[in-house]
């Protein structure tokens, strides 16, 4: 008798397709960079190079025009917490760049911008 | 060399299904994305999971939209997870954020004091928008600026979540409240 499963229905995912999400972050639960955000901006840079695991290659796929930590979250389906772990390795590797500057230390000037921006949507 | 993209997060606050991502929705340039933060420990007593084999995980989901303003700022709105037991997610969540909307329903204004409490204590500016529902009696700004005890100081506006223009003054309101404070902090 072989040890074949029975076939799944199209579209019916069990729980050995699940990943947990500590499995992906090894464990962590915070980013070694602390001053990531949810509103962070990184973007790849030119040069990322290295062994990248699955999770870490498909982000600096996706991040080749400036985004923010929480659409990488959204846009690769796994949790805030985890993405801001992934994001900080990449970070850290030298893969992303944050592109943020701070906001305390925003302009009056850029407010304004934002101003005139919204009334005209 | 990347090119220089700095965000800035506005949170939209208020109880549960007080119209948060309605709200969103009205001037996000993308439909509301959804991320999900998985269950903490903080919520391991409340979310008692086992009296239910199958249940692994709680997730929070948070709903948030997208302005882009010129290619070298963004705005990002977030919407609060709405039960007040996810509270211990809006640290993350607020901080650094520029200033906040609080969603107010004239029903049940009670819901909104969390709130309000939290952006006094962490002195983040906010407005409160009354969001005004078809089954809602329609008080008056200055009756419901008294009943959450907001100082004048505050902008209160009325708002319907649904309409575009409204949601756009509402923003415009609480930017020019930023701006104001940070003007004022400016000229001594």
């Amino acid at each position: 008798m072989t040890g074949t499963l029975p076939p799944r229905p199209p579209g019916e995912r069990s729980a050995h397709d699940f990943v947990r999400p500590f499995v992906l972050t090894g464990g962590r639960t915070r980013s070694n960079d602390a001053s990531l955000h949810m509103e962070t901006m990184v973007q790849t840079v030119d040069d990322a190079l290295g062994r990248l695991t699955f999770e870490h290659a498909r982000i600096v796929d996706g991040c080749w025009e400036p985004r923010s930590v929480a659409e990488v979250a959204a846009e690769f389906g796994m949790p805030l917490g985890v993405a801001m772990v992934l994001v900080g390795d990449l970070v850290e590797a030298g893969c992303l760049e944050v592109t943020q500057s701070n906001p305390v230390e925003l302009e009056l000037e850029a407010l304004t911008r934002m101003i005139e921006r919204v009334r005209a949507l | 060399m990347n090119r220089r993209v700095t965000s800035v997060k506005l949170v939209v606050a208020g109880g549960f299904g007080v119209g948060k991502t309605t709200f969103v929705s009205a001037v996000s340039e993308i439909p509301p994305l959804t991320t999900e933060a998985a269950m903490t420990t903080e919520s391991a007593g409340v979310d008692d999971a086992s009296q239910v084999r199958e249940k692994v995980t709680t997730t929070v989901a948070m709903d948030f939209g997208r302005i882009t303003v010129d290619d070298s700022l963004v705005m990002y709105i977030f919407g609060t997870p709405g039960q007040e037991r996810f509270a211990f997610m809006w640290d993350d969540l607020c901080d650094g954020a520029l200033g906040a909307v609080v969603l107010a329903d004239t029903r049940r204004l009670g819901d909104s004091f969390v709130a309000l409490d939290y952006f006094e204590a962490r002195d983040t500016p906010f407005v409160v928008a009354v969001n005004h529902f078809d089954s809602s009696y329609h008080y008056p700004i200055p009756e419901v600026r008294d009943a959450l005890g907001v100082g004048l100081h505050i902008p209160v506006i009325d708002c319907d979540a649904r309409d575009r223009e409204s949601v756009k003054y509402a923003l415009i309101t609480l930017l020019q409240h930023v701006y104001d404070l940070r003007r004022s902090a400016l000229v001594p």
